[in-house]
């Protein structure tokens, strides 16, 4: 479009800045339409796409000031933005202090003493600061400061201070504050590690045209890439407790290997901005599922921590023992990359979430990569791969590497898969699933990739790859670069575009519109919200060990999790846990109080009145309310609203039993210690879609800690799956699942029985979760067809949500328990259900 | 003072003979990016190191070991005059 800038005619200057202009409004209302990738990223790109107007049209000497104001500006945005509006004081505080801090680090980098007292200094600042993040020194100073200051500071100061070593003067300052400030680590912390050499030589290295253009095929690339991410993430991807065959082990472990779609599309979308602002900057990944060898794997995986490795840890071991033979430098330099690459996603993991992650599988995952890309470049130091510059196509060489992709492909999955199990028992036991469905859907995996292969090495050795991956000649023309722009920006970006138009969705079939939907969701998928209350209730009163799934939205540092209350008391019976009586606390922010009787509700006696009308409300999370004022929950809106309402003049009394992590089988244990003895004239049982999966967990778990089974229904299945004490608890699990249905029926059956005994009228309530917006027809009319037959009188709030977004509906983008909106909105359907059915006793016909 | 020519024909022989043997000379030019294009990488960058060591009687640092300046041919050359 323009090497040399001054061949090219204004006119066509501005036409072809037209036409970038035009490239980044269709990203931008992608990127919108489909919610890429977080809140604060979606909210921040029309000002970016402002601001690098403006940035174009400003003289080139001030470019870089201005690129370092608007990043600055986007942290404070970031810092200070809260769900109820702009916090100027947060954002002035945090940002001043991460500004302080950052500058502080910088300033020491240049202190006018000896190299090694520089580094001293890094290294006793460093401490202090991973020791306040810890609150080992001052607990709970600036949260929100610490994760961006990571993001910031953790790595790049490393590759900074190194390279000062070898520096011959001090840089400007404005570029070391745009080295360290970068404007994407606002909304993405977890961020390719740039170097700085790059970054200072790549900066306005090219023609602006030419580089906004590159900016935008990388950007689109990472649309296209996390694109890609949900369709596996929502549609393939399945959580290891759910394989239960050779299909669905294949699933587990390609959906795994895939996942890092994700990663990369990110690292694309920064390196895209930052183009976009005039640093030239290479790609962070190219094509790491084409890897022939494991050493090829490590080189384009992440291209940037490759380089980062290297430079710190490899060259300069490899470095000092140069002339003893050719291997050892190459083994010693690479076992040291590979330890520190471990330690180092440790040192990530505590800034970015503030815990030190660290497991037996993380521990092997690196070794064996390490092993296996050590032992691949001793090969290599011994016996030289094969290179070449030229461009004719050599069949025998692509064939043999496409053989080689398909072996390094399926080595790298089955590690990627052991990266993700809970644990290496688990791992192991995953692969007596290999069946011939799991030979023959890996054979057809296998055959897909060394077509892909084979495709790019063609396409590159042909001199179509340029085109095709949007490479620019130095110096192209606007003509050059239209039908470039057009191949790999617009047309994949708007077919994506129009793919999302209410129009379209409105033309297609409901499972059509499921997908196309679910590429706008930014939300967890439902084997990670299975594994989010798992991780919720898991670990209850061992919460050192739950561990909070990374599903894009991450809780601050301070934010409680449910087992972490210190209102919960253990039972030792079939409920597990329940609410210590008479205590109160602040929760999140929300107050949570529980009465006399150990329930979150309002005081009532144990008695009841002959002139009240007891309804005990059966269930778990939602019910109890979590995330919300103890004045908010649908059952006290409910009750208040209908308190007068019965035509028999008794008041009504509601009281919610609801304790979160509740499953079928933990109601049995409720039934009998808390709801009886209180002699309700109504039973209701809230039910949710993951009822039977739950109630598969608590079982095992009941067996597991010896708890005693007092119904006959629940030894019975114990005995035919075969479970047994000595069993894990997730072995049990895997026993379990043909007995889910039964487990739920049975369990209503027994509580409607129960119910019946006593008195009291059975009803059974399907309450969607917020994320169930499309409902599974089939499992609820399953599940209202076993309280059916337990003689519950039932009702199904399916499509409560349906005109709402999640986003409007959840407690917090972490956590999607509905909010008191959505527990306003419960109520009313509650409301409306009591009062039309005359079996209830609330509607004037039951008088008659 | 030695001459950049002669010191380039030594690298470029060198290169072609370890790590692309049978390859036209002439698509070895000066400006080919060998460590972008995976020509050199960390294995094979620390032979040619070691054997500009050799051959030239110079001594390289960690830190001049990158595609900063051992890309080209001509990075590669400029480095090691600057030593001679």
């Amino acid at each position: 479009m323009a090497g040399s800038e001054s061949e090219v005619k204004p006119l066509e200057r501005w036409l072809g800045f037209g036409v970038i202009v035009a490239q980044l409004a269709l990203l931008v209302a992608v990127a919108t339409r489909y919610r890429f990738e977080s809140p604060g990223f979606q909210n921040s790109l029309p000002w970016i796409a402002g601001a690098f107007v403006v940035h174009h049209l400003l003289p080139a000497r001030v470019r870089m000031h201005f690129f370092v104001v608007v990043s600055m500006a986007t942290i404070a945005f970031v810092l200070g933005a809260r769900p109820s509006g702009f916090d100027f004081a947060s954002a002035f505080q945090n940002g001043g202090a991460l500004l302080a801090i950052g500058v502080g680090l910088i300033a020491i980098c240049h202190l006018p003493v000896a190299f090694a007292a520089r580094v001293a200094l890094l290294g006793l600042v460093g401490v202090i600061l991973i020791a306040t993040r810890g609150g080992f020194l001052a607990e709970g100073a600036l949260p929100a400061v610490w994760p961006i200051l990571g993001a910031l500071f953790m790595f790049r100061l490393i590759v900074y201070v190194y390279d000062m070593q070898s520096a011959k003067e001090r840089p400007p300052l404005v570029r070391s504050l745009a080295y360290f400030f970068m404007l994407p680590n606002a909304f993405f912390p977890l961020f390719p590690v740039v170097d700085w050499k790059k970054f200072s030589a790549g900066y306005a290295s090219d023609a602006p045209l030419q580089l906004y253009q590159h900016g935008l095929h990388s950007m689109a690339r990472g649309l296209l890439h996390i694109v890609m991410y949900r369709v596996v993430y929502y549609h393939f991807y399945i959580d290891s407790s759910q394989i239960a065959d050779g299909e669905s082990l294949l699933r587990f472990v390609l959906a795994n290997f895939a996942l890092y779609l994700r990663v990369s599309g990110q690292f694309h979308m920064i390196v895209g901005l930052l183009q976009l602002f005039g640093f030239n900057l290479p790609a962070t990944n190219h094509h790491y599922f084409l890897a022939d060898s494991f050493t090829d794997y490590w080189r384009r995986v992440n291209i940037y921590w490759k380089d980062f490795m290297v430079k710190i840890f490899y060259t300069p071991v490899a470095f000092r023992l140069r002339g003893r033979g050719v291997v050892l430098p190459v083994v010693a330099g690479s076992a040291a990359a590979f330890l520190a690459t471990w330690l180092l996603h440790a040192y990530q993991s505590y800034w970015l979430r503030g815990a030190v992650f660290f497991s037996l599988q993380d521990g092997l995952f690196w070794l064996i990569l390490g092993v296996l890309v050590m032992a691949n470049a001793a090969w290599e130091a011994k016996h030289p791969r094969r290179r070449s510059l030229s461009k004719k196509i050599d069949w025998r060489a692509t064939g043999m590497a496409a053989l080689r992709t398909t072996g390094v492909f399926s080595v790298l999955a089955a590690l990627w898969s052991l990266w993700s199990a809970k644990s290496v028992g688990e791992w192991l036991a995953m692969w007596a699933y290999v069946d011939a469905d799991f030979v023959t859907g890996l054979v057809v995996t296998l055959a897909i990739v060394a077509a892909c292969k084979v495709g790019v090495e063609v396409l590159e050795k042909g001199g179509r790859g340029d085109f095709l991956f949007g490479k620019l000649p130095r110096g192209a023309r606007l003509g050059q670069v239209l039908p470039i722009a057009a191949a790999t920006v617009v047309l994949p970006l708007a077919a994506v575009f129009l793919l999302g138009d209410a129009r379209v969705l409105r033309r297609v079939d409901g499972k059509t519109r499921f997908v196309i939907k679910s590429l706008k969701s930014n939300q967890p998928n439902t084997a990670d919200l299975r594994k989010m209350e798992r991780g919720y209730y898991e670990n209850l009163f061992d919460a050192a060990n739950s561990n909070f799934v990374d599903s894009g939205a991450q809780a601050p540092a301070d934010w409680i999790d449910f087992p972490e209350i210190e209102i919960l008391k253990q039972t030792g019976d079939m409920r597990f846990w329940n609410f210590a009586p008479s205590r109160a606390e602040v929760i999140n922010g929300y107050t949570f109080s529980t009465n006399a009787l150990g329930l979150r509700d309002q005081e009532y006696p144990r008695e009841k009145a002959p002139d009240r009308y007891r309804v005990a409300v059966l269930g778990s999370s939602h019910v109890m309310g979590w995330g919300i004022n103890d004045d908010e929950t649908f059952e006290s809106l409910a009750e208040a609203s209908l308190a007068t309402a019965r035509p028999d003049g008794r008041r009504l009394e509601i009281l919610n039993f609801g304790v979160g992590g509740y499953s079928p089988v933990c109601q049995l244990g409720v039934m009998r210690e808390g709801v009886l003895p209180l002699l309700p004239d109504a039973i209701y049982f809230v039910a949710h879609g993951v009822d039977g999966a739950l109630a598969i967990e608590r079982l095992a778990r009941l067996v597991h800690q010896d708890i005693a089974l007092e119904d006959e229904f629940l030894r019975d299945i114990v005995a035919r799956a075969g479970i047994k004490r000595s069993m894990s608890q997730l072995a049990m699990q895997r026993e379990l699942p043909p007995f889910a249905k039964e487990l739920v029926a049975e369990s209503y059956r027994v509580v409607g029985d129960l119910a019946r005994d006593a008195g009291a009228l059975p009803v059974w309530i399907y309450l969607p979760r917020i994320t169930e917006q499309d409902a599974n027809r089939e499992a609820i009319d399953e599940l209202r067809g076993m309280a059916d037959r337990a003689g519950f009188i039932t009702f199904d709030m399916s499509g409560l949500w349906d005109e709402m977004a999640v986003d409007d509906l959840a407690i917090a983008p972490w956590d999607m328990h509905p909010n008191a909106e959505g527990h306003r909105m419960i109520a009313e359907r509650l409301e409306e259900i009591m009062q039309s059915d005359p079996r209830l006793g609330f509607s004037p016909q039951e008088q008659q | 003072m030695a001459d950049p020519n002669a010191v380039k024909s030594t690298i470029k022989n060198y290169i072609l003979e370890e790590f692309l043997p049978g390859e036209d000379p002439d698509e070895l030019t000066d400006s080919v990016e060998m460590m972008t294009l995976g020509i050199l990488d960390s294995v094979s960058v620390m032979q040619l190191v070691t054997f500009l060591e050799e051959q030239f009687d110079v001594t390289f640092e960690a830190n001049e070991v990158g595609a900063e300046h051992m890309n080209t041919l001509e990075e590669i050359t400029k480095l090691v005059c600057s030593k001679l």
